[in-house]
């Protein structure tokens, strides 16, 4: 069923349809929902509210092509997770003991990482570091607009994203050495 | 350096965001249940918004009905009074046609008829007429006897005995009131010698 369908479907409330929905991508909002906060059960929670805001505004979609649901409901898990973060009041602290490394290059020799262990990797960061990486790195936002998101500076964004970049790359030098490379 | 590191961790995540991992306590058919139940739910909607507006609205027809009116007047724009001026100027006195004057159909009046007193008349009627002779005036007069009181229907009142004192000169009174001053019961007394 291609995606204009699947909209049509939903709007009108098609119960099968919105499982089909909820299997082709609840796996990734839930990852998300957890590379934001970490804690299985607020992940869960927010996911919930995402689903439900979609399924509820679902008449508001406006088709763009065969790509229009994931883009919508991951904005919508985003959304959730950054009033999430906003009502925990994150303390953005900057790690004093993380040593300038030399950049890597070349990551062709980190390819055969699991994918898991790179997520852990994520995982570990501190609230302030990993909310900015996840943001600016992962979905693409620019620091101007993680800056409005999360009512910080953009200077203070600029830092954080430096300072999870550098721990980063500690971490997968590390793990670098228990893949033996 | 750094969009090579951000394009590593995007891609490496990208492709693990398709599974769940074994660790994980999250049950999707059980979570599924959960959403629909919360899918089905009515929402709750909005309904004070529609009271609110009833009220508002009930209150300005019961402020529009309740409130004297005032005359009404024609409303005259701006523009509809340029249209009226230049009417007006418009108009030719000449080919303006005065309108006729209607005459009203007043009814036919008779003159009053005067009639003149006849002079028998008048002396017949002089005799007829009766005049009232007016009555002297007695005053009210209410004479001692006529007032009886019985002695023996009226209620007794015994006055109270006035208590009777005795005449007393006030130089009398202040000796006898006169108490004598409280004496300390120690007395200290100061003896002084003259040496002398």
């Amino acid at each position: 069923m291609q995606e204009l369908q699947l909209i049509q479907e939903l709007q009108k409330q098609n119960p099968f349809v919105q499982k089909r929905v909820y299997d082709r991508y609840v796996k990734r909002m839930f990852r998300l929902c957890v590379r934001y906060v970490k804690i299985e059960a607020d992940a869960q929670e927010l996911l919930m509210n995402g689903f439900l805001k979609f399924f509820n505004a679902v008449a508001k979609i406006e088709y763009r092509g065969e790509n229009t649901i994931e883009p919508y409901l991951k904005k919508l898990m985003v959304n959730e997770c950054l009033m999430f973060i906003r009502q925990r009041k994150n303390n953005w602290v900057l790690m004093e003991e993380i040593a300038d490394e030399e950049p890597i290059s070349d990551f062709s020799a980190y390819d055969k990482f699991e994918e898991e262990d790179i997520y852990q990797l994520v995982l570990k960061l501190p609230d302030g570091y990993r909310t900015v990486f996840n943001l600016y790195a992962i979905e693409g936002f620019s620091h101007k607009e993680i800056a409005e998101q999360l009512r910080i500076s953009e200077n203070t964004s600029k830092t954080q994203l430096y300072k999870a970049r550098l721990v980063l790359q500690a971490e997968l030098t590390k793990l670098g050495y228990n893949y033996g490379t | 350096m750094e969009h090579k590191l951000d394009d590593f961790f995007r891609k490496k995540i990208e492709s693990t965001e398709d599974t769940i991992p074994e660790s994980s306590t999250f049950d999707e058919q059980a979570f599924w249940g959960e959403l629909q139940k919360n899918i089905d739910k009515p929402q709750p909607k909005n309904w004070w918004k529609w009271v609110a507006l009833a009220a508002c609205i009930g209150g300005l027809a019961l402020w529009g009905i309740l409130l004297p009116k005032p005359l009404p007047q024609q409303p005259q724009t701006s523009r509809v009074k340029k249209i009226v001026e230049s009417i007006k100027e418009k108009q030719d006195p000449i080919t303006a046609v005065a309108p006729q004057k209607t005459k009203k159909q007043t009814p036919q009046v008779k003159p009053k008829q005067t009639i003149e007193p006849n002079k028998d008349l008048e002396i017949a009627v002089a005799e007829l007429s009766f005049k009232p002779t007016p009555l002297p005036t007695q005053a009210l007069v209410i004479k001692q006897d006529s007032i009886h009181i019985n002695p023996v229907s009226a209620p007794t009142v015994m006055a109270e005995a006035k208590p009777q004192f005795k005449k007393i000169h006030v130089n009398e009174i202040s000796n006898t009131e006169q108490s004598p001053m409280p004496q300390p019961k120690f007395k200290i007394r100061f003896a002084a010698r003259n040496q002398h």
